[in-house]
């Protein structure tokens, strides 16, 4: 059996919640460390919690691993640790091979200086001599199509450009371990589409590759095997489909745990947002039954009704909503109905209808506006009402609803001959 | 599966491996020693880098440019100056037949060689806490670029001294090839005094004004500008001041001849380098667990 590349056992790290007591605390670590103190760490002081504890795994070359869970569930804290920049509380990590980390992408860049200026001491920091990098240049600036703009100072860089120049150094300074966090939902499409195939090569090329990511359709699609990490503790490793499943289900159950905490109070900042303008009475959802519901399976209908009062006179206002999934990617967005504005007309009820939903598996936030005649908002909000999306497997043919953006149904049919079917 | 991995990617047991654990690292002091060996060869090339790039961006974005390096002594030559032409500083205690500006501007171009390397460590810690806390780099390039960067700045300053000295005409003894060894004991003390500084000053800003503080104090307690006196609280502040040897020495070297008290400063080097050894190591062990504090 060959040794995993990355190997992680009983993994623990602790944080402090205070200020002053956690730099109290750094002083009295640093004298036990000096002292070589063998006093256990794993005992909790006061105001600590564990970042971090018993955690698991292993990764083997040539493996592109998962890294999910919830902000605040460990992810960075883990990342940090395998870099080696901060030390464990408990356990042990042994890593074979050089590892690189782009926790931060373009973190060692110095405004000031050019793109080229700083290409040589990301490389050198990384322990790369100035012959060695010589010869990387031409790829990273081919790779980050960023020839024209290196001599110019980083500071003058759009944040595209600086992700595509870290990332391009990033892998081109060929590690045996990348990790690589949230990289990939930056930059335009064309760019994410090349890293996502660089990412590919090098795994081909024996690398290993840590992907941390909260898109569970990149990280279903992209990863074999999915580690999923929950207030600190490893919740569950596996297929990567599985996993990413297991996570959506749980982020839905605590969505809607929050929601009912907050439903209230959501439902009442939204009516009171714009008090001379219009006062949004009720924003409810319900299915072809007519039940009110924020749950729906996928091709059901999802009916939005409004119930609103306008304030002021205005005509041919736009009512719009977006419709975004939970990495705020607008799935769809909807903008049919113009109406006139009649104050103290009393509440006017507007309805929009989505028949046959093809929303995928996952929570959604409807976003709510309302436009003047030449587009200008006059109210926004991001997040008016929450659904959430069960994919019914039974009706869902020839379709994985944990992939891609939307579900389609989609029909096929194999032929022998032409024209003949089976 | 195991089989095709094996042949599809190969033998993994050739890689360097790396291990973090709980325990010090000050239980296994020789292979402390050998990372340390190793790590502070892997910082010259980052060392170097970082120089260049301090130094290019620090002088990039002031309209004055490289003045700033001799802005400090220049100030405080004027006004030993300006002290002993108000006669509060003796001529006699000077003891040296050479123009008063000459001397002084030596004295204080010795002295802030000190004050620089004294500043550096953190202040080079300071600027790079971004990547510090993001990216695992060999720390040791930290120290060695901020010694670079006090070097540098002493040897603008040497530029405008070696005018001075030319200008007034002063006879230089031949024992001054042996200056680069005052000067290195300077410029380590001043390190070893900013390394061990930086775990505590990293944690608490306090130690970063008090330092400012400091070192303008201690102009005065060093003879910079005069011959240690013999008597009285200064005197003994003088005396038992770690610098002033290193500083006399350094000034002898270039006016007189051979120190006299050369047992001294053999003492004051011996014990700079031990304790920048020393310094070295806490730097080393204290790094991991500041970073936790401030990084988050």
């Amino acid at each position: 059996m060959t040794e995993p590349l990355v190997k992680i056992e009983h993994l623990g790290k602790k944080f402090c919640r205070r200020l002053k007591r956690s730099l109290w605390y750094g002083v009295r670590d640093i004298g036990a460390e000096l002292t070589g103190s063998r006093k256990s760490r794993s005992k909790l002081r006061k105001d600590e919690f564990w970042a971090l504890k018993d955690v698991n795994f292993e990764i083997y070359k040539g493996e592109l691993v998962g890294l999910i869970g919830a902000n605040g569930a460990g992810k960075t804290t883990l990342l940090k640790l395998l870099s080696g920049l901060i030390k464990p509380d408990e356990g042990e990590i042994t890593i074979r091979g050089k590892i690189q980390a782009l926790i931060a992408l373009g973190a060692g860049f110095n405004p000031i200086l050019t793109g080229r200026e700083n290409i040589y001491i990301n490389g050198a920091v990384l322990g790369f001599s100035k012959r060695e990098m010589d010869k990387l240049l031409e790829e990273i600036m081919d790779f980050s199509e960023m020839s024209e703009f290196i001599d110019m100072p980083v500071q003058s860089y759009s944040s595209g450009m600086h992700v595509r120049l870290g990332f391009a150094v990033a892998v081109n300074l060929k590690p045996d371990i990348l990790i690589v966090d949230e990289v990939l939902a930056v930059g335009d499409a064309s760019f994410r589409r090349k890293a996502r195939n660089k990412m590919m090569e090098l795994l081909h090329s024996g690398i290993s590759v840590l992907f941390v990511s909260h898109n569970m359709a990149l990280v279903s699609s992209l990863t074999s095997r999915c580690i999923y990490l929950d207030k600190g503790q490893v919740k569950a490793v596996g297929p990567s489909d599985d996993i990413t499943s297991i996570y959506l289900s749980d982020s839905i159950k605590k969505a809607k745990a929050n929601q009912k905490e907050t439903h209230g109070h959501l439902m009442h900042s939204a009516y009171m947002t714009m008090p001379d303008l219009f006062i949004l009475h009720e924003l409810r959802l319900s299915n072809q039954q007519g039940v009110e519901t924020e749950e729906f399976s996928t091709f059901d209908d999802i009916k939005i009704t409004f119930v609103m009062e306008f304030v002021k006179e205005l005509e041919n206002v736009l009512l719009a909503i977006n419709i975004r999934d939970q990495v705020d990617d607008v799935v769809i967005s909807s903008s049919k109905l113009r109406l006139d504005s009649r104050p103290n007309k009393g509440p006017v009820t507007v309805q929009c209808n989505m028949e046959k939903n093809r929303f995928r598996e996952g929570n959604y936030n409807i976003g709510f506006y309302v436009l003047d005649f030449d587009g200008g908002g006059l109210y926004k909000t991001h997040a008016a009402v929450t659904f959430s999306i069960m994919a019914d497997m039974s009706i869902i043919k020839h379709n994985d609803p944990t992939k891609g953006f939307v579900v389609m149904d989609a029909s096929w049919a194999v032929f022998d001959e032409p024209g003949v079917r089976l | 599966m195991t089989e095709s991995y094996e042949q599809k990617y190969g033998d993994v047991s050739n890689l360097e491996v790396t291990r973090y654990t709980p325990e010090s690292r000050i239980r296994h002091p020789i292979s402390l020693l050998k990372e340390m060996w190793h790590d502070l060869k892997a910082s010259r090339e980052l060392a170097w880098r970082l120089l260049i790039r301090d130094i290019s961006a620090q002088y990039r974005q002031t309209a004055l440019g490289y003045f700033w390096a001799i802005f400090p002594p220049l100030v405080s030559s004027m006004v030993f100056i300006l002290l002993r032409s108000s006669t509060m500083i003796d001529p006699k205690k000077i003891g040296v037949g050479i123009p008063y500006p000459a001397y002084v501007m030596m004295g204080t171009t010795f002295f802030y060689l000190f004050v620089d390397a004294l500043n550096a460590p953190l202040k080079v810690i300071m600027e790079s806490k971004m990547i510090l806390t993001k990216i695992n780099l060999p720390r040791e390039a930290l120290i060695l670029s901020a010694m670079g960067d006090a070097l540098f700045s002493f040897a603008i300053k040497c530029i405008l001294l070696v005018g001075i000295l030319i200008y007034y005409g002063v006879a230089v003894s031949w024992t001054v090839v042996f200056l680069p060894i005052p000067l290195i004991g300077l410029l380590l003390m001043g390190t070893m005094v900013g390394v061990l500084l930086i775990p505590l000053g990293l944690l608490y800003k306090d130690v970063q004004s008090a330092l400012v503080i400091a070192t303008s104090g201690l102009i005065f307690l060093t003879p910079v500008a005069y011959l240690p006196s013999t008597q009285g609280t200064l005197g003994l502040i003088m005396r038992a001041n770690p610098i002033t040897p290193l500083l006399m020495g350094a000034k002898d070297l270039v006016l007189r001849g051979i120190p006299d008290d050369l047992p001294t400063f053999g003492i004051v080097f011996g014990l700079t380098l031990g304790f920048l050894f020393i310094g070295w190591i806490i730097y080393r062990l204290a790094l991991p667990i500041i970073i936790e504090r401030i990084g988050a």
